[in-house]
């Protein structure tokens, strides 16, 4: 699978949760509702690369200016 | 040589080499630029989207409170994007890494935890610190950091 396909899967599985994704954008690495909670995953599995990001609930906003 | 060349090869001092990017993977399917911004309290940078049309930077509420930033929340104020009105207030400038540099960085925090960028780096942040150059017929970005700036 692609790292395109993986990420847009995300939004399904994940939503409103917190997640840590592998640098090359195809491995989940830890997610949680809480990110506090999402930080203990990370302190504790410390995987040695990861990226931090939210996937939106139900309503969402992607734009800003 | 001529005038322009002189300038340019002077303002081209000022930059670091140029740095590559591909556009990143995005939950909306479309590939976009985004970059890493590292935090010094948190183990893992978050993907921010590096927004040529962004006045200013925001940043999740649920970030700014683990960051532990001092916002002053009578400064709430009303911002205007293409996708409607949102509310926010400034915070307390932080220190960020991008790409091996340090810079401190004021982000308007969203109060609107369902926004769907954790972080974006307006013209007060990165195109400070940074040329930038959009590819997007390749998916591509350049990016020459300022020597001079952190």
């Amino acid at each position: 699978m692609t790292a395109k396909s993986f990420m847009k899967l995300l939004i399904n599985k994940y939503r409103g949760e917190w997640i840590s994704i592998s640098h090359d954008y195809k491995k989940v690495l830890a997610h949680s509702k809480d990110f506090n909670k999402l930080i203990e995953k990370i302190n504790k599995i410390k995987p040695e690369k990861g990226i931090i990001l939210r996937i939106p609930g139900e309503r969402f906003s992607a734009y800003v200016g | 040589m001529n005038v322009s060349q002189l300038m340019s090869d002077e303002e081209d001092n000022k930059f670091f080499s140029k740095i590559t990017l591909d556009y990143s993977p995005t939950i909306f399917g479309e590939p976009m630029p985004l970059l890493k911004v590292g935090f010094k309290s948190l183990p893992q940078p978050l993907l921010a989207l590096v927004d040529s049309g962004a006045t200013s930077s925001m940043l999740n509420p649920t970030i700014a409170d683990a960051l532990k930033l001092k916002i002053n929340y009578n400064t709430k104020k009303l911002g205007t994007g293409a996708g409607g009105t949102f509310e926010y207030v400034h915070s307390e400038p932080v220190e960020v890494e991008i790409l091996g540099q340090k810079y401190m960085v004021g982000f308007n925090i969203m109060l609107d935890n369902n926004f769907a960028w954790t972080c974006i780096l307006g013209h007060n942040s990165i195109f400070k610190f940074a040329k930038i150059v959009f590819k997007s017929y390749k998916k591509q970005f350049d990016i020459f950091l300022r020597k001079d700036i952190n």
